[in-house]
């Protein structure tokens, strides 16, 4: 009899522990769903594990301190995890409200007091009423997670046939004559204010000495030249495509349009080896959830960081998820920004050195989508490193802008000074869009003051192609003519510009 | 009420205790932040104010999130007969409220725009920028008036108000520019 009871008892504790875990499943189901178009699925693991720790080390505790009440046990602790899952954005709504001086030491003291008092409650209540209680939350958080998962599976599943269908397309490089035929650099620089806001909002005239060397070397510089929108991701399939679509896809749509695009098609189909560096889906700070880009060869693995730390158990969304719990204190003794960032700055200065000296099969398009002069600010205007507190400050802004003409430059010089000078490449210099000015408000970032919206969308076009000398490039022309111009050059296509 | 009371005496006692912690902890914690930082009470009489000086303060930042640094960058200096300029003459910010006077020690930034942007007045001004970082938790609530102690070289000391005001609020500090 005892033995039947201790055994009950034990599947009690087994099924009651169900409750507490799953209310931490529901808040990172909940927050992935929200985020789920650009995320991984793999991103959810190190956060989930965590918590689901910590709920059941709470419903542990408050087993031992009512002993024989599994399911009050785990109606406390599930209470309690409420408390633990909410904290951040208490915080930040009283931090806000300014009522009342509010710290982490004294909001934190009195939280914890309230989920006990709670589970004291709880404790008072009958068993057979608290189990009926488990029954209906248990069943509530469970149509949630369901509720949720419904909102990520079709995602996931579009995510993962994008993926499959990218690798499914890639084909083997026909074999067509290439004799003669340049290499492509695409080069964009994301975030790369127009030369025009550089004169006009940052009062930086010695703008015009990096236009000057880039017009010595043989660029045309286009002035005036406006994207169609400030989002990354509709400007390079718009390009990539030469197709103005809309800008208000869905971000896997757009990831199906540039994963296979007309502009690599078209190259593979006239013999080109196509060769990717894609930050904007690789960074920490970029599109995680990006399908790659359909390539011959994807440069990621070339490049060798410096700081590659194994470390990392949260990622940018396990951080997302902490700092709304009474995680939030510890979030900023967590380094997260130190391994992407190495990560970044090592794929900048892949770009700059060694990018034209890799040994590829020729001719080769190379798409490479630096995340720069784009947030973090990391860099001064000399290279040197500034601290995280500025990575958001906009106030960095030209001093990155001004260390990423460096970069240009050098980049640019790398290829010209490894090209064949019987065969010259072409060179595409852009930016997606221009300084957008984009601000966290609720993590106090300050933007520019009186930026107009039209310098968003300003943008840097210069273009080296010495064989196409006829090329009509005209000031403030649309990117998304980008590859119809250097396409009706080369290939003698007839494509309508826009 | 005192059955109640007599009954419940011991979680009365604890709410007490929480809401004293939660309320008290604060204010606390800036008394012993303030004791063991850069910031120095001032409670000698102010020098007198000069208009024979220029100042501005460009911002304030969050440079340390951990311990909750700010840093506040501008630049002043104060027009003498002597022609002397920063660094001869030691420069200190004074946050000057209704009821406070904290004084900040700077170093010394180089500024080649104020230089140019003064040209007029014949003076080298290469290091007139200024920096001073001081703990947020440090500074009791309250608004307070940005200005700058000049202290020559024989000790005579004056003092100029830029426009500029710093506001501590129970959960966070930002400057502001009453003009605008």
């Amino acid at each position: 009899m005892i033995s039947e009871q201790s055994q009950s008892s034990f599947f009690d504790y087994l099924l009651a522990g169900f409750l507490p875990l799953l209310s931490v499943v529901y808040f990172v189901v909940f927050t992935y769903a929200t985020n789920v178009e650009i995320l991984t699925l793999s991103s959810i693991w190190g956060i989930l594990g965590v918590l689901a720790v910590i709920a059941l080390l709470i419903f542990i505790l408050w087993s031992l301190f009512q002993k024989k009440k599994p399911y009050q046990s785990a109606f406390a602790a599930f209470l309690f995890m409420l408390l633990f899952l909410t904290y951040g954005g208490v915080h930040n709504l009283l931090t806000k409200a300014n009522f009342i001086p509010i710290r982490h030491y004294n909001l934190m003291v009195l939280v914890v007091i309230i989920g006990l008092y709670l589970g004291w409650f709880i404790s008072k209540l009958s068993f057979d009423l608290t189990k009926k209680l488990w029954v209906l939350l248990t069943s509530l958080v469970g149509i949630l997670i369901l509720f949720n998962l419904t909102r990520i599976l079709p995602t996931e599943i579009q995510k993962h046939s994008l993926k499959s269908q990218s690798m499914d397309t890639q084909t083997a490089t026909v074999a067509v004559d290439t004799t003669g035929k340049p290499d492509i650099y695409w080069l964009i620089f994301d975030e790369f204010a127009g030369f025009d806001v550089m004169r006009d909002y940052f009062n930086y005239p010695e703008i015009d000495n990096f236009v000057r060397d880039l017009e010595d070397l043989g660029f045309q510089v286009v002035e005036n030249s406006h994207a169609s929108s400030y989002y990354t991701l509709h400007q390079i399939s718009t390009r990539l495509n030469y197709e103005s679509l809309p800008s208000d896809l869905k971000e896997v749509e757009y990831y199906k349009y540039i994963a296979d695009n007309k502009v690599m098609s078209e190259l593979k189909s006239r013999g080109y080896t196509t060769v990717v560096l894609d930050e904007a889906g690789s960074a920490d700070f970029g599109f995680q959830a990006k399908t790659p880009v359909n390539a011959d060869i994807q440069l990621e693995d070339y490049v060798e960081s410096t700081d590659a730390s194994s470390s990392m158990v949260f990622g940018s969304f396990g951080l997302l998820v902490a700092r709304q719990t009474m995680l939030a204190p510890l979030t900023v003794y967590y380094n997260l920004e130190n391994e992407g960032v190495a990560r970044h700055r090592d794929t900048i200065y892949f770009v700059s050195d060694k990018l034209a000296r890799l040994v590829l099969p020729k001719p080769k398009f190379v798409y490479s989508h630096l995340l720069f002069p784009h947030m973090p600010f990391m860099f001064t205007e000399n290279g040197s490193y500034l601290e995280s507190p500025y990575y958001h400050d906009w106030d960095s802004y030209l001093g990155q802008y001004k260390f990423s003409l460096k970069v240009i430059a050098r980049t640019v010089r790398s290829i010209l000074d490894e090209a064949d000078p019987q065969n010259p490449p072409i060179i595409i210099l852009q930016s997606d869009h221009g300084a957008r000015n984009l601000v966290n408000d609720s993590l106090g970032q300050v933007g520019l003051e009186n930026y107009g919206n039209e310098y968003k969308t300003s943008i840097m076009y210069a273009v080296y192609a010495p064989g196409c000398q006829d090329m009509p490039l005209e000031d403030g022309i649309d990117p998304v003519n980008t590859f119809p111009l250097v396409f009706n050059c080369l290939f003698d296509m007839d494509i309508p510009l826009q | 009420m005192i059955l109640f009371v007599k009954k419940y005496l011991k979680h009365i006692v604890i709410a007490i205790i929480t809401i004293a912690y939660f309320l008290i902890s604060p204010i606390v914690q800036q008394r012993l932040a303030l004791r063991a930082s850069d910031l120095v009470v001032v409670s000698d009489p102010l020098p007198p104010l000069t208009q024979d000086a220029r100042m501005f303060v460009d911002r304030i930042r969050l440079i340390n999130v951990r311990d909750g640094v700010f840093q506040m960058d501008g630049w002043g200096f104060v027009i003498l007969d002597s022609k002397i300029v920063p660094p001869d003459y030691e420069r200190t910010i004074l946050l000057v409220s209704d009821t406070n006077v904290f004084a900040l020690p700077t170093v010394d930034v180089q500024r080649k725009d104020v230089t140019s942007a003064f040209e007029n007045l014949g003076l080298n001004l290469i290091k007139s920028g200024f920096a001073s970082t001081f703990q947020n938790n440090a500074l009791p609530k309250g608004d307070y008036i940005i200005s700058l102690l000049f202290t020559i070289p024989d000790g005579t000391q004056t003092r100029y108000d830029s426009r500029f005001e710093l506001h501590r609020t129970y959960n966070s500090i930002y400057l502001v520019e009453p003009d605008n």
